[in-house]
Protein backbone atom coordinates (compact mmCIF):
# COMPACT_ATOMS: atom_id res chain seq x y z
CA UNK A 1 0.00 0.00 0.00
CA UNK A 2 1.15 3.52 -0.50
CA UNK A 3 2.27 5.74 1.97
CA UNK A 4 -1.34 6.89 2.53
CA UNK A 5 -2.71 3.75 2.81
CA UNK A 6 -4.08 3.45 -0.48
CA UNK A 7 -3.26 1.09 -3.08
CA UNK A 8 -0.82 2.92 -5.26
CA UNK A 9 -1.40 0.36 -8.38
CA UNK A 10 -2.95 -3.00 -9.22
CA UNK A 11 -0.70 -5.34 -10.18
CA UNK A 12 2.40 -4.27 -12.51
CA UNK A 13 1.87 -6.13 -15.79
CA UNK A 14 5.44 -6.39 -17.37
CA UNK A 15 8.58 -6.61 -15.87
CA UNK A 16 9.73 -2.98 -16.45
CA UNK A 17 6.48 -1.81 -14.73
CA UNK A 18 7.33 -4.05 -11.75
CA UNK A 19 10.87 -2.39 -12.15
CA UNK A 20 9.63 0.95 -11.16
CA UNK A 21 7.44 0.29 -8.40
CA UNK A 22 10.32 -1.73 -7.02
CA UNK A 23 12.34 1.17 -7.64
CA UNK A 24 10.07 3.48 -6.08
CA UNK A 25 9.34 1.08 -2.93
CA UNK A 26 13.18 1.03 -2.22
CA UNK A 27 13.45 5.13 -2.07
CA UNK A 28 10.01 5.50 -0.37
CA UNK A 29 10.80 2.62 2.20
CA UNK A 30 14.18 4.21 2.51
CA UNK A 31 16.02 0.59 1.68
CA UNK A 32 18.42 1.56 -0.40
CA UNK A 33 21.00 1.00 -0.26
CA UNK A 34 20.38 -2.83 0.62
CA UNK A 35 20.06 -4.57 -2.73
CA UNK A 36 17.12 -5.13 -4.18
CA UNK A 37 15.87 -7.36 -7.03
CA UNK A 38 12.80 -7.92 -8.51
CA UNK A 39 10.68 -11.22 -9.30
CA UNK A 40 9.51 -12.24 -12.61
CA UNK A 41 6.06 -11.52 -13.64
CA UNK A 42 4.85 -14.91 -12.45
CA UNK A 43 5.78 -14.75 -9.26
CA UNK A 44 7.96 -17.60 -9.22
CA UNK A 45 10.06 -17.18 -6.15
CA UNK A 46 7.70 -15.98 -4.04
CA UNK A 47 5.51 -18.69 -4.85
CA UNK A 48 8.49 -20.72 -4.26
CA UNK A 49 9.21 -19.31 -1.03
CA UNK A 50 5.23 -19.13 -0.11
CA UNK A 51 6.16 -15.12 0.19
CA UNK A 52 3.04 -13.26 -0.06
CA UNK A 53 2.74 -10.61 1.03
CA UNK A 54 5.89 -10.63 2.81
CA UNK A 55 8.35 -12.88 4.65
CA UNK A 56 12.23 -13.82 6.10
CA UNK A 57 14.19 -16.13 5.45
CA UNK A 58 17.83 -16.77 6.15
CA UNK A 59 20.31 -19.20 3.59
CA UNK A 60 23.25 -20.27 5.13
CA UNK A 61 26.52 -20.76 3.58
CA UNK A 62 25.97 -24.00 2.81
CA UNK A 63 23.09 -23.07 0.45
CA UNK A 64 20.37 -24.62 2.62
CA UNK A 65 17.34 -22.68 4.48
CA UNK A 66 18.99 -21.38 7.99
CA UNK A 67 16.02 -19.64 9.03
CA UNK A 68 12.25 -19.78 7.94
CA UNK A 69 9.97 -17.13 9.10
CA UNK A 70 6.64 -17.14 9.81
CA UNK A 71 4.26 -15.98 6.61
CA UNK A 72 3.56 -12.09 6.95
CA UNK A 73 2.13 -9.85 7.91
CA UNK A 74 2.14 -11.78 11.33
CA UNK A 75 4.95 -13.74 11.16
CA UNK A 76 7.11 -11.20 9.78
CA UNK A 77 9.95 -10.91 12.72
CA UNK A 78 13.00 -9.04 12.25
CA UNK A 79 14.04 -9.84 15.56
CA UNK A 80 14.30 -13.58 14.86
CA UNK A 81 16.07 -12.80 11.49
CA UNK A 82 18.76 -11.10 13.62
CA UNK A 83 19.22 -13.58 16.10
CA UNK A 84 19.05 -16.25 12.89
CA UNK A 85 21.70 -14.35 11.35
CA UNK A 86 23.74 -13.77 14.86
CA UNK A 87 23.73 -17.80 15.01
CA UNK A 88 25.02 -18.22 11.45
CA UNK A 89 27.88 -15.88 12.08
CA UNK A 90 28.98 -17.24 15.21
CA UNK A 91 28.32 -14.31 16.84
CA UNK A 92 26.23 -14.45 20.65
CA UNK A 93 22.67 -14.48 20.59
CA UNK A 94 21.31 -11.35 22.86
CA UNK A 95 17.80 -11.35 24.36
CA UNK A 96 16.33 -8.27 23.07
CA UNK A 97 15.14 -6.25 26.02
CA UNK A 98 12.17 -5.05 25.21
CA UNK B 1 18.10 -4.16 21.44
CA UNK B 2 21.85 -3.76 20.05
CA UNK B 3 21.26 -3.46 16.30
CA UNK B 4 23.26 -6.35 14.10
CA UNK B 5 25.82 -5.15 11.89
CA UNK B 6 27.16 -7.61 9.40
CA UNK B 7 30.16 -6.45 8.31
CA UNK B 8 32.58 -9.94 8.72
CA UNK B 9 29.68 -11.27 6.18
CA UNK B 10 26.59 -11.48 4.60
CA UNK B 11 23.94 -8.92 3.20
CA UNK B 12 20.41 -8.73 2.89
CA UNK B 13 18.46 -8.76 -0.47
CA UNK B 14 15.12 -7.32 -1.21
CA UNK B 15 13.02 -9.16 -3.06
CA UNK B 16 9.72 -6.92 -4.40
CA UNK B 17 6.81 -8.84 -5.29
CA UNK B 18 3.58 -7.81 -5.65
CA UNK B 19 1.41 -6.48 -3.02
CA UNK B 20 0.58 -5.62 0.24
CA UNK B 21 2.45 -3.73 3.50
CA UNK B 22 6.38 -2.59 3.33
CA UNK B 23 7.14 -4.21 6.74
CA UNK B 24 10.96 -5.11 5.27
CA UNK B 25 11.68 -0.94 6.23
CA UNK B 26 11.92 -2.24 9.89
CA UNK B 27 14.47 -5.06 9.50
CA UNK B 28 17.00 -4.05 11.36
CA UNK B 29 19.16 -5.64 9.46
CA UNK B 30 22.35 -3.90 8.02
CA UNK B 31 23.78 -4.99 5.01
CA UNK B 32 27.25 -3.70 4.72
CA UNK B 33 28.89 -5.32 1.82
CA UNK B 34 27.38 -4.95 -1.29
CA UNK B 35 27.71 -7.83 -4.03
CA UNK B 36 29.45 -6.33 -7.18
CA UNK B 37 27.37 -8.21 -9.76
CA UNK B 38 24.33 -5.80 -8.08
CA UNK B 39 23.93 -2.21 -9.76
CA UNK B 40 24.03 0.60 -7.05
CA UNK B 41 20.34 1.86 -6.43
CA UNK B 42 18.89 4.26 -8.70
CA UNK B 43 18.84 7.67 -7.06
CA UNK B 44 14.91 8.22 -7.34
CA UNK B 45 14.92 9.37 -3.85
CA UNK B 46 15.55 12.83 -4.84
CA UNK B 47 13.06 13.23 -7.81
CA UNK B 48 10.03 11.30 -6.86
CA UNK B 49 8.30 11.60 -3.48
CA UNK B 50 5.30 10.21 -4.97
CA UNK B 51 3.85 7.88 -7.48
CA UNK B 52 2.38 10.54 -9.54
CA UNK B 53 5.87 12.15 -9.90
CA UNK B 54 7.64 9.08 -10.49
CA UNK B 55 5.17 8.31 -13.70
CA UNK B 56 5.08 11.57 -14.69
CA UNK B 57 8.71 11.71 -15.18
CA UNK B 58 8.49 8.41 -16.62
CA UNK B 59 6.05 8.57 -19.01
CA UNK B 60 4.49 12.24 -19.46
CA UNK B 61 6.66 12.43 -23.29
CA UNK B 62 5.39 15.63 -24.04
CA UNK B 63 5.33 17.13 -20.70
CA UNK B 64 2.24 18.70 -20.49
CA UNK B 65 1.37 17.19 -17.14
CA UNK B 66 -0.80 14.79 -18.60
CA UNK B 67 0.19 10.61 -19.53
CA UNK B 68 -2.05 10.31 -22.11
CA UNK B 69 -3.06 6.56 -23.57
CA UNK B 70 -0.10 6.86 -26.03
CA UNK B 71 2.01 7.89 -23.58
CA UNK B 72 1.68 4.93 -21.44
CA UNK B 73 -0.16 2.15 -22.69
CA UNK B 74 -4.05 1.42 -22.47
CA UNK B 75 -4.11 -1.41 -20.62
CA UNK B 76 -2.19 -0.03 -17.68
CA UNK B 77 -4.04 3.29 -18.52
CA UNK B 78 -6.72 2.53 -17.90
CA UNK B 79 -6.32 1.27 -14.85
CA UNK B 80 -4.69 4.58 -13.14
CA UNK B 81 -6.81 6.67 -15.03
CA UNK B 82 -9.54 6.60 -11.46
CA UNK B 83 -11.60 9.26 -12.74
CA UNK B 84 -12.10 8.17 -16.21
CA UNK B 85 -11.56 11.45 -17.88
CA UNK B 86 -9.72 10.24 -20.82
CA UNK B 87 -6.02 11.47 -19.15
CA UNK B 88 -4.14 10.20 -15.74
CA UNK B 89 -3.38 13.45 -13.56
CA UNK B 90 -1.95 14.37 -10.77
CA UNK B 91 -6.34 14.22 -9.46
CA UNK B 92 -6.50 10.60 -9.95
CA UNK B 93 -3.68 10.02 -7.17
CA UNK B 94 -4.83 12.63 -4.69
CA UNK B 95 -6.18 11.55 -1.69
CA UNK B 96 -9.85 11.48 -2.53
CA UNK B 97 -9.12 9.33 -5.57
CA UNK B 98 -11.12 6.31 -5.49
CA UNK B 99 -9.52 3.13 -6.15
CA UNK B 100 -11.73 1.37 -9.41
CA UNK B 101 -11.16 -2.33 -8.74
CA UNK B 102 -13.72 -3.71 -6.07
CA UNK B 103 -11.60 -6.83 -5.28
CA UNK B 104 -8.44 -4.26 -4.05
CA UNK B 105 -10.66 -2.47 -2.16
CA UNK B 106 -12.31 -5.37 -0.26
CA UNK B 107 -8.90 -7.15 0.27
CA UNK B 108 -7.06 -3.41 1.73
CA UNK B 109 -10.05 -3.34 4.01
CA UNK B 110 -10.30 -6.38 5.09
CA UNK B 111 -6.23 -6.76 5.41
CA UNK B 112 -6.30 -3.25 7.88
CA UNK B 113 -8.97 -5.08 9.86
CA UNK B 114 -7.08 -8.50 10.56
CA UNK B 115 -3.83 -6.19 11.40
CA UNK B 116 -5.71 -4.05 13.84
CA UNK B 117 -8.32 -6.44 15.21
CA UNK B 118 -7.07 -9.97 15.38
CA UNK B 119 -7.32 -11.32 18.75
CA UNK B 120 -6.03 -15.39 18.58
CA UNK B 121 -2.74 -16.25 16.61
CA UNK B 122 -4.69 -17.71 13.68
CA UNK B 123 -3.98 -14.88 11.07
CA UNK B 124 -5.62 -16.50 8.25
CA UNK B 125 -9.29 -15.74 9.68
CA UNK B 126 -11.01 -12.99 10.88
CA UNK B 127 -14.41 -14.13 12.62
CA UNK B 128 -16.93 -11.59 12.82
CA UNK B 129 -16.79 -12.85 16.48
CA UNK B 130 -13.13 -12.29 16.73
CA UNK B 131 -13.59 -8.52 15.41
CA UNK B 132 -16.52 -7.70 17.85
CA UNK B 133 -14.30 -9.02 20.73
CA UNK B 134 -11.36 -6.61 19.37
CA UNK B 135 -13.41 -3.61 19.13
CA UNK B 136 -14.47 -4.47 22.19
CA UNK B 137 -10.62 -4.19 23.87
CA UNK B 138 -10.07 -1.00 21.47
CA UNK B 139 -13.50 0.49 22.48
CA UNK B 140 -11.74 1.70 26.36
CA UNK B 141 -14.70 4.07 26.98
CA UNK B 142 -16.94 1.26 26.66
CA UNK B 143 -19.63 3.58 24.24
CA UNK B 144 -19.31 1.59 21.03
CA UNK B 145 -17.20 3.95 19.68
CA UNK B 146 -13.19 3.97 18.46
CA UNK B 147 -11.54 7.44 18.09
CA UNK B 148 -8.75 7.88 16.95
CA UNK B 149 -7.03 8.04 20.39
CA UNK B 150 -8.33 5.07 21.76
CA UNK B 151 -7.29 3.12 18.49
CA UNK B 152 -3.49 4.51 19.05
CA UNK B 153 -3.30 3.83 22.25
CA UNK B 154 -4.76 -0.20 21.75
CA UNK B 155 -2.39 0.01 19.42
CA UNK B 156 0.47 0.79 21.22
CA UNK B 157 -0.52 -1.96 23.69
CA UNK B 158 -0.97 -4.33 21.08
CA UNK B 159 2.80 -3.85 20.28
CA UNK B 160 4.02 -3.93 23.80
CA UNK B 161 2.33 -7.63 23.61
CA UNK B 162 4.30 -8.38 20.92
CA UNK B 163 1.22 -8.64 18.90
CA UNK B 164 1.08 -7.83 15.58
CA UNK B 165 1.38 -5.18 13.57
CA UNK B 166 4.16 -4.41 15.76
CA UNK B 167 6.47 -1.67 14.04
CA UNK B 168 3.78 0.14 12.35
CA UNK B 169 4.61 3.29 15.02
CA UNK B 170 3.52 5.74 11.68
CA UNK B 171 0.50 4.04 10.30
CA UNK B 172 -2.30 4.08 12.94
CA UNK B 173 -3.28 7.51 11.71
CA UNK B 174 -3.51 6.03 8.16
CA UNK B 175 -5.02 2.98 8.86
CA UNK B 176 -7.37 4.34 11.22
CA UNK B 177 -8.29 7.29 8.32
CA UNK B 178 -8.56 4.64 6.23
CA UNK B 179 -10.77 2.65 7.99
CA UNK B 180 -13.00 5.23 8.69
CA UNK B 181 -12.98 5.77 4.75
CA UNK B 182 -14.08 2.69 4.35
CA UNK B 183 -16.64 2.35 7.62
CA UNK B 184 -18.07 5.17 8.83
CA UNK B 185 -21.46 5.57 7.71
CA UNK B 186 -22.62 8.33 9.95
CA UNK B 187 -19.13 10.36 9.14
CA UNK B 188 -18.57 11.01 12.90
CA UNK B 189 -15.03 10.29 12.13
CA UNK B 190 -15.27 7.38 14.82
CA UNK B 191 -15.31 4.10 14.24
CA UNK B 192 -18.73 2.32 15.54
CA UNK B 193 -18.49 -1.39 16.36
CA UNK B 194 -21.62 -1.67 14.45
CA UNK B 195 -20.18 0.16 11.51
CA UNK B 196 -17.32 -2.26 11.77
CA UNK B 197 -19.68 -5.35 12.20
CA UNK B 198 -21.92 -3.79 9.46
CA UNK B 199 -18.68 -3.63 6.63
CA UNK B 200 -17.93 -6.79 7.78
CA UNK B 201 -20.95 -8.38 7.11
CA UNK B 202 -21.25 -6.75 3.84
CA UNK B 203 -18.21 -8.18 2.53
CA UNK B 204 -18.94 -11.28 4.14
CA UNK B 205 -20.12 -14.89 1.80
CA UNK B 206 -22.28 -15.24 4.27
CA UNK B 207 -20.11 -17.55 6.88
CA UNK B 208 -19.15 -14.94 9.22
CA UNK B 209 -15.21 -15.64 8.85
CA UNK B 210 -13.24 -13.46 6.52
CA UNK B 211 -10.42 -15.97 4.97
CA UNK B 212 -7.23 -13.34 4.66
CA UNK B 213 -3.61 -14.10 3.50
CA UNK B 214 -3.03 -16.54 1.16
CA UNK B 215 -6.39 -17.93 0.61
CA UNK B 216 -7.54 -14.37 -0.69
CA UNK B 217 -4.93 -14.17 -3.51
CA UNK B 218 -5.78 -17.89 -5.08
CA UNK B 219 -3.68 -16.36 -8.15
CA UNK B 220 -0.47 -16.18 -6.06
CA UNK B 221 -0.91 -19.18 -3.56
CA UNK B 222 -0.21 -21.83 -6.29
CA UNK B 223 3.03 -23.68 -6.70
CA UNK B 224 5.91 -24.42 -4.32
CA UNK B 225 5.11 -25.91 -1.03
CA UNK B 226 2.35 -24.05 0.76
CA UNK B 227 4.33 -23.22 3.93
CA UNK B 228 7.84 -22.79 1.88
CA UNK B 229 11.20 -24.43 2.09
CA UNK B 230 11.76 -25.79 5.57
CA UNK B 231 14.96 -24.97 7.42
CA UNK B 232 17.35 -27.38 6.39
CA UNK B 233 16.55 -28.13 2.83
CA UNK B 234 18.14 -26.49 -0.07
CA UNK B 235 17.30 -22.61 -0.99
CA UNK B 236 15.55 -22.31 -4.15
CA UNK B 237 17.43 -21.12 -6.31
CA UNK B 238 17.07 -17.80 -8.54
CA UNK B 239 18.53 -15.71 -10.45
CA UNK B 240 16.80 -12.02 -10.63
CA UNK B 241 17.63 -8.32 -11.27
CA UNK B 242 17.86 -5.04 -9.67
CA UNK B 243 14.78 -2.56 -10.37
CA UNK B 244 17.59 -0.79 -12.31
CA UNK B 245 17.99 -3.54 -14.47
CA UNK B 246 21.71 -4.41 -14.01
CA UNK B 247 23.71 -7.43 -13.61
CA UNK B 248 21.64 -10.48 -12.84
CA UNK B 249 22.35 -12.28 -9.34
CA UNK B 250 21.79 -15.81 -8.43
CA UNK B 251 21.46 -17.20 -4.90
CA UNK B 252 23.58 -20.03 -5.37
CA UNK B 253 26.23 -17.79 -6.40
CA UNK B 254 26.68 -17.30 -2.17
CA UNK B 255 26.97 -20.79 -1.39
CA UNK B 256 30.42 -21.58 0.18
CA UNK B 257 30.41 -17.69 0.68
CA UNK B 258 28.30 -15.87 3.03
CA UNK B 259 24.31 -16.29 4.32
CA UNK B 260 22.27 -14.27 2.22
CA UNK B 261 19.17 -12.47 3.97
CA UNK B 262 15.86 -12.94 2.36
CA UNK B 263 13.48 -10.06 3.05
CA UNK B 264 10.58 -10.56 0.76
CA UNK B 265 7.96 -7.54 0.77
CA UNK B 266 5.41 -6.12 -1.62
CA UNK B 267 4.29 -2.68 -2.57
CA UNK B 268 1.08 -2.52 -4.37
Amino acid sequence: MGGDGMPIVEDPLSLEERNGVAAVCMTKLELEPMPALVDDVDDSVNKAYAAWPDRLYLVGKDGKIAYRGGPGPFGFDPDELETAIRGELGLPVEVPEE
Amino acid sequence: MQRLSLAAAGFAVALAGCRAEPNAVEAEVEPVEVAATVSPPMDAGDEHDSIWSYLVARYDADGDGSVTPAEYGRASFDRLDKNGDGAIQAADFEAGARDNSEAMRRQRSQQLLAWYFQTDDDANKLPRTELEAAARTYDTSGDGKIDAEEFGCAAEERRELGKRPTRRATRELDAFATLLDQTDEDADGLLATAELVGFFDAMDDGDGVWNLGRGQRSSRGSGGPPSGPAAGTVAPDFTLSSPEGGAAVTLSSFAGEKPVGLIFGSYT
